[in-house]
C-alpha cells in the first residue's frame, strides 16, 4: 500500500442512457393574458450564459391562449438572446390551469428533449415546475441563486439557500434530464434587449379537449393593481420592522416613501402581526427585491430578511441596537431611534429634493 | 488506516452509507461518520473505496492517525 | 369527510449556527419543528372537520424523533397520526418523499376513502413545493395550489370552491373531490388545542410505517439512489466584507445625521441622487 493514496478513479455518477441525446437550454416564458413576466427576460439572459457554456441553443416556450399575441411574446424573447422559441397556443390554454399546461410542457420535453429547463418561482412557476419534474420523473432545484456548468460533467450546479436561508447548497441533478431549476423574481439581472436579434418560431400543435379538463376557472378578479404593491419591480423601498415598536409607528414609513416615491415593505414579524399586507414582506418567505435604494428602519436584518434584500445597489441601515447584524451588510448605518430619525430623513430628503427642482 | 468523512463538508446526502462492504458508516449528529475499527478501505471487496468514489461533497479522506490497514 | 395533511419536522432555521471561525455548520442542538407552512394546512383541516365533521389525519415521513411533531398535530385536535419511517429513506429527495408520501395515502385509503389531502406551500428548509404537485399527479388528483380561501365544499356533489392566489390576481376555481390543495400562508390562525386533545395526544398510540408496509419493495427506487437530485455542498454565505459606514458625529440630532448621510450617499452615488430627483414628487 504505498503512503499516499492514489486519486482513486472518480466513478462519476451516469448520465443515464436515455438521456444522453438531451441537448439545448430552455426557458419557460411565463405570460398571463398576453402580459409576460419580467422574470422571464431575466432567465433567458441567465440561460444565455449557460446555454454558451455547454455551446447548444437557448430556446424560449411560449405557451399561451390563442390571439394573446403568442408570436410578439416570441419575438421579444429572441431581442433578450432566445435563438428558438416553441410557440404552443390553443383555447383551452388560456387560463391557467395545471392540467393542461403541465401536459403541453411535458409532452414538449418528451419530444424536443432539453437539457436544462428553467421556469420563474412565481406562483405560476412553481405549481407548474413542481407537477412536471414529477411527471418527468427528473431533478427539480427550487429559487436558485446561482446556475453554473461543471465542465467535465456537463453537470448544471444549482446553488439555492437552505435552512431558512442561514446557508447556502449547491445541488446536482446527475442522472437525470432535464436538468429543472427555478429562480425567483429580481435574483438574476435583468439582460439588456437587442431588437435587432432574430430567431425561429417551432409552432407546435397541442391537442386537449376542454371537456377533458375538470378544474374550472370560473372568475377572475385581477388586483386593483393601483393598490397592489409592486416590490420586486420597486426602484426605491422603505421597510419598516418591529424596532418600530407600535403599528401607528409605520406612518413615518409611509411619510418617507410618499416624498421619494417608493413602496414600503416589512419584515416578517411586522407582517405576522398585521402592521402592513402580505405582498409587501420583503425576505426568504416574502418576496426577493433588488431596489437602487433600501431604506431599513427598526430592522434587525435575520439572515431571512436578508437574502431578500441584499442585492439591493444601497442599504441604509437605522437601528437602535449597533450590534444588529443588519450593519455587517448594510452601506450607511445610523444607530439611533427610528421613530426620531426617520421624520428627520423625511425633511432632509424634502429640502434636497425642493433644492435640486429649483436649480434643475 | 481507515477512511473518514469530514463532517464540516458532510451533506448529509446518505449515498455512502449503503455502499460500504463493511457497514461501517453510519448517521452522526445530523450527518455520517466512519467506525474506523470496520473500515478496510475496502480491501479485499473492491479495488476502489467505494465511499469516497460515490461522495458528491468529495469530503472522505483517509484517516492519517488511525494506522494503515495491512491486507 | 377524511382529510389527510401531510406535515414535514424541520430543523428551526432561526437556531442554525455557523461556526464563526471554520464558517461551517453547527448541527447539533437545533430544535426541531413543524414546517410553519403546514400549519396553515393542519387548520384548515380541522376547521373542514368543525363545518362537516369526519375525521383528520396526520402523515409524516421523517426520522423516528418526527413523532414528537405529530403528537403536537394531535394536540391541536388531528384524529390519527402516522409515521412514516425507514433507514432506506435517508437522503431522498422532493421527488422519492412524493413518492412514498404517495404509497402512503395509498395505504390509508384502503382503510378509509380520502376526500382531501392537505400540504403546506412550501418547506422552510428545502421549500421546491413540489411534494404537493408530486402526490397530485401520482394519484391522479385535481391540484389546487396557493389556496387562500375554501369558499364552500359540496359534499353530496363532490364539488369543491376555493380562491387561488395567482400572479396577478385571484382565481376562483371550481373542481370535483377528491383533490390535493397546498394552503397559502396567512389564511388562517392555528388554534390552541384543548385540554382532553392534550392528553389524547401524549397517550396516541402512533402508527409506525416502514418501507415494505407501504408497499415499496425495492430499496433503490427511495433514499438517495432513487432521487434524481444530490446535495453535493452546503456552505454559509460570503458575509459582504465591508461593514455599514455608520454616521457617528458630535452632534448626533436626527437633523444633523440625516443631511450628513444624505450628503455621503449623495457623493459616493451620484447616480442615485439623479434616480431620486427623477422620481420624487
Amino acid at each position: 500500500m504505498n503512503e499516499q493514496a492514489r486519486k482513486p478513479a472518480r466513478k462519476k455518477v451516469e448520465l443515464d442512457p436515455r438521456f444522453v441525446s438531451y441537448r439545448h437550454v430552455w426557458v419557460f416564458i411565463e405570460s398571463e393574458r398576453g402580459e409576460v413576466h419580467p422574470v422571464s427576460w431575466e432567465l433567458l439572459g441567465e440561460g444565455r450564459k449557460l446555454a454558451d457554456a455547454l455551446n447548444v441553443d437557448l430556446c424560449g416556450v411560449v405557451i399561451a391562449g390563442p390571439g394573446e399575441r403568442g408570436k410578439g411574446i416570441c419575438a421579444e424573447a429572441f431581442g433578450y438572446g432566445a435563438d428558438k422559441c416553441y410557440l404552443l397556443q390553443d383555447p383551452v390554454l388560456a387560463d391557467y390551469r395545471n392540467e393542461p399546461y403541465t401536459k403541453a410542457l411535458t409532452d414538449l420535453v418528451n419530444t424536443y428533449q432539453p437539457e436544462i429547463l428553467m421556469l420563474g418561482a412565481s406562483t405560476l412557476g412553481r405549481d407548474l415546475a413542481g407537477s412536471v419534474a414529477t411527471t418527468l420523473k427528473t431533478g427539480l432545484v427550487a429559487d436558485c441563486t446561482e446556475l453554473l456548468i461543471d465542465t467535465e460533467s456537463r453537470n448544471l450546479a444549482a446553488t439555492r439557500p437552505t435552512f431558512g436561508g442561514s446557508l447556502l447548497c449547491t445541488i446536482l441533478t446527475q442522472r437525470h434530464r432535464p436538468q429543472m431549476a427555478t429562480v425567483r423574481p429580481r435574483v438574476m439581472a435583468m439582460p439588456d434587449a437587442d431588437p435587432s436579434r432574430r430567431g425561429e418560431i417551432v409552432e407546435v400543435p397541442f391537442a386537449m379537449l376542454e371537456t377533458s379538463i375538470i378544474t374550472k376557472v370560473l372568475e377572475y378578479i385581477p388586483d386593483d393593481s393601483r393598490d397592489k404593491p409592486n416590490l420586486p419591480f420597486a426602484d426605491i423601498i422603505v421597510a419598516g420592522g418591529r424596532g418600530l415598536k407600535k403599528p401607528e409607528n409605520f406612518a413615518l414609513v409611509w411619510d418617507l416613501a410618499r416624498v421619494l416615491g417608493a413602496e414600503v415593505g416589512g419584515s416578517r414579524p411586522v407582517v405576522q402581526a398585521g402592521w402592513i399586507e402580505l405582498d409587501r414582506q420583503v425576505g426568504q418567505s416574502g418576496k426577493t427585491v433588488r431596489p437602487k435604494l433600501y431604506i431599513a428602519a427598526g430592522i434587525s436584518g435575520a439572515i431571512q430578511h436578508r437574502v431578500g434584500m441584499d442585492g439591493a445597489d444601497v442599504i441604509v441601515a437605522i437601528n437602535s441596537d449597533p450590534k444588529a447584524p443588519i450593519f455587517d451588510f448594510a452601506h450607511y448605518g445610523i444607530v439611533g431611534n427610528a421613530m426620531t430619525v426617520l421624520p428627520a430623513l423625511t425633511e432632509a430628503f424634502k429640502a434636497h429634493l425642493a433644492q435640486a427642482r429649483k436649480a434643475g | 488506516m481507515a477512511y473518514k468523512i469530514v463532517s464540516s463538508q458532510c451533506t448529509a446526502c446518505a449515498a455512502c452509507e449503503s455502499v460500504c462492504p463493511n457497514v461501517a458508516i453510519f448517521p452522526k449528529s445530523g450527518v455520517y461518520a466512519i467506525d474506523p475499527v470496520k473500515c478496510t478501505e475496502c480491501i479485499g471487496h473492491h479495488d476502489e473505496a467505494q465511499c469516497v468514489i460515490d461522495c458528491p461533497a468529495d469530503c472522505i479522506v483517509i484517516d492519517k492517525n488511525v494506522p494503515r490497514y495491512a491486507a | 369527510m377524511h382529510s389527510v395533511v401531510c406535515i414535514k419536522q424541520v430543523p428551526d432555521s432561526a437556531q442554525i449556527r455557523v461556526h464563526p471561525v471554520t464558517n461551517t455548520i453547527m448541527r447539533q442542538g437545533v430544535p426541531a419543528i413543524i414546517n410553519p407552512y403546514d400549519l396553515f394546512a393542519l387548520e384548515e383541516a380541522l376547521r373542514l372537520k368543525d363545518r362537516f365533521g369526519g375525521t383528520v389525519t396526520v402523515v409524516t415521513m421523517g426520522p423516528p424523533m418526527a413523532e414528537a411533531a405529530l403528537r403536537k398535530c394531535l394536540s391541536y385536535g388531528a384524529d390519527d397520526a402516522i409515521l412514516v419511517s425507514d433507514r432506506s429513506f435517508a437522503g431522498s429527495d422532493t421527488l422519492v418523499t412524493s413518492y412514498a408520501l404517495t404509497a402512503t395515502l395509498r395505504k390509508i385509503m384502503e382503510s378509509m376513502p380520502v376526500d382531501l389531502i392537505f400540504t403546506g406551500k412550501q418547506t422552510i428548509d428545502g421549500d421546491t413545493a413540489q411534494v404537493g404537485p408530486g402526490i397530485a399527479k401520482r394519484l391522479d388528483y385535481q391540484l389546487l395550489t396557493y389556496v387562500s380561501k375554501i369558499v364552500d365544499v359540496d359534499l353530496e356533489h363532490r364539488e369543491i370552491r376555493v380562491e387561488r392566489r395567482a400572479e396577478g390576481g385571484v382565481q376562483l376555481l371550481k373542481t370535483t373531490l377528491p383533490c390535493l390543495i397546498t394552503m397559502l400562508e396567512g389564511t388562517n390562525e392555528m388554534r390552541f388545542g384543548d385540554l382532553d386533545d392534550l392528553f389524547r395526544a401524549a397517550r396516541y398510540e402512533l402508527k409506525v410505517w416502514d418501507r415494505t408496509v407501504i408497499g415499496i419493495e425495492d430499496p433503490e427506487t427511495v433514499g438517495v439512489k432513487g432521487s434524481p437530485t444530490v446535495v453535493s455542498k452546503v456552505f454559509a454565505p460570503r458575509p459582504r466584507s465591508q461593514r455599514a459606514e455608520i454616521i457617528d458625529l458630535q452632534d448626533d440630532s436626527p437633523k444633523n445625521l440625516a443631511s450628513t448621510l444624505l450628503a455621503r450617499m449623495f457623493t459616493q452615488h451620484p447616480k442615485l441622487e439623479r434616480e431620486i430627483a427623477k422620481r420624487a414628487r
